[in-house]
């Protein structure tokens, strides 16, 4: 942690809550950018982050200065994300609210071309992420997007080092079969 | 190492997240075999074009309303005091001493327990022998036997048969007469002059009574 940060998180738990601002505005985009890669979709995104910055807030005391700020931060998302994911895979399904009473189930879905479309408007890396499970993709983004250390990423995800070095080989070996069934001229380049 | 151990390594060694003598004994290997050079080659070129992919891809931002309005949301909310406990731990040097003390405590008073479980001596299993002691009713005088005239008379003495000799009397005649300091027959109204000590074997059910005076003199036995 840097000492501009240290001195900002001191004032923010002195009382002067205007220090905040500052404080995260280093990591507006990046916390965006990784709640959009974790959750998949921009709306959901948005909630995940700014629960995030709220309870970075709320929590701030709780908050060891010899981590990293971003890392400690990016925690907070990891958890924020996982949430959503259980809640969305918990939430009941109407199907009269879905449909609309009288409607067919079909008339409601996306229609084939449409859905085609969305596929291809998606960018690359999401596409190459979805062969990765959850886990794996967390620990994917964190170390080979996020770039922080093995142990920094461990203890974010609340996991040990070693279960993060296991997913991470497992999603490497994934997003390479992934990028190489996608640009076979990298496989070509190598030999 | 094998080939099969090293293509285990392969996608660490492409993010460098081995250790340096790791790495540097894998690419001793690599050097050597061209399968495995050719795999860390794919994991090396998927990486890069996967950063490569990250960088030009837009994503959304806040706006800068939405940035605002976020941040008012935020800072309107309350800072979370330092709760009771955490702040009696909350110097750093003590944290040791406390987890200490959670280990040590519950340990030394299982030892302890332990400790009595094993180190106390066994008691008999069977127990001792029941000894069951008697309050006699006053009966005459004649009825209970003492040693002198048990040996002196050895025929069989009529009892009769509602009344067992479990319930034997000490004659009152035969109490020595009170000392000065003694108590006064009055005084003892309510104390017992005679018991009687029932002894069971626990092998053979054999029961035989003794009948004592309050002196603990042996005035005769019984079955």
């Amino acid at each position: 942690m840097n000492e501009h940060e240290k001195e900002l998180v001191e004032m923010v738990l002195a009382g002067k809550k205007e220090a905040f601002e500052p404080l995260v505005l280093p990591y507006r985009a990046s916390l965006l950018n990784l709640a959009f890669r974790m959750t998949g979709n921009m709306e959901d995104a948005k909630e995940a982050a700014q629960e995030t910055l709220m309870r970075a807030f709320k929590y701030l005391r709780r908050y060891e200065p010899e981590r990293s700020f971003r890392n400690w931060i990016f925690g907070i998302l990891v958890n924020e994300a996982r949430k959503l994911r259980a809640d969305k895979a918990n939430a009941p399904i109407s199907l009269e609210t879905k449909t609309g009473p009288g409607r067919p189930l079909a008339a409601n879905g996306p229609a084939p071309g449409d859905a085609y479309a969305a596929r291809e408007t998606r960018s690359q890396l999401m596409e190459c992420l979805t062969a990765l499970t959850a886990r794996e993709k967390e620990i994917f983004l964190m170390r080979d997007i996020e770039e922080l250390p093995i142990a920094e990423a461990a203890k974010a995800l609340g996991t040990s080092s070693i279960s993060v070095r296991v997913n991470l080989s497992r999603a490497r070996k994934k997003i390479k079969d992934a990028i190489l069934a996608r640009y076979p001229h990298l496989a070509e380049g190598v030999r | 190492m094998n080939c099969r151990r090293i293509r285990r390594s392969i996608p660490l060694l492409a993010g460098n997240d081995l250790s340096e003598q790791k790495a540097r004994r894998l690419r001793v290997h690599l050097e050597r075999c061209e399968m495995c050079r050719n795999e860390f080659g794919q994991y090396t070129a998927a990486l890069n074009k996967v950063k490569e992919l990250a960088d030009r891809e837009t994503l959304p931002e806040w706006t800068n309303t939405e940035w605002r309005a976020l941040m008012a949301r935020t800072i309107s909310a309350r800072v979370e005091k330092r709760p009771f406990v955490s702040s009696v731990f909350w110097n750093r040097p003590l944290l040791p001493l406390v987890r200490g003390l959670v280990v040590a405590v519950p340990a030394v008073v299982i030892g302890l327990i332990l400790w009595n479980t094993v180190m106390k001596p066994k008691s008999n299993p069977i127990g001792p022998a029941p000894v069951y002691v008697h309050k006699l009713e006053p009966t005459p005088p004649t009825t209970a036997p003492t040693r002198q005239n048990m040996n002196a008379d050895k025929e069989p003495e009529v009892r009769s048969p509602e009344r067992p000799v479990l319930f034997a009397q000490a004659p009152k005649a035969e109490r020595p007469a009170p000392r000065p300091n003694e108590p006064t027959a009055a005084q003892e109204e309510g104390s017992q002059d005679v018991v009687s000590v029932t002894l069971v074997s626990q092998d053979t059910g054999l029961k035989v009574v003794w009948f004592l005076d309050k002196n603990f003199e042996w005035k005769g036995e019984g079955k």
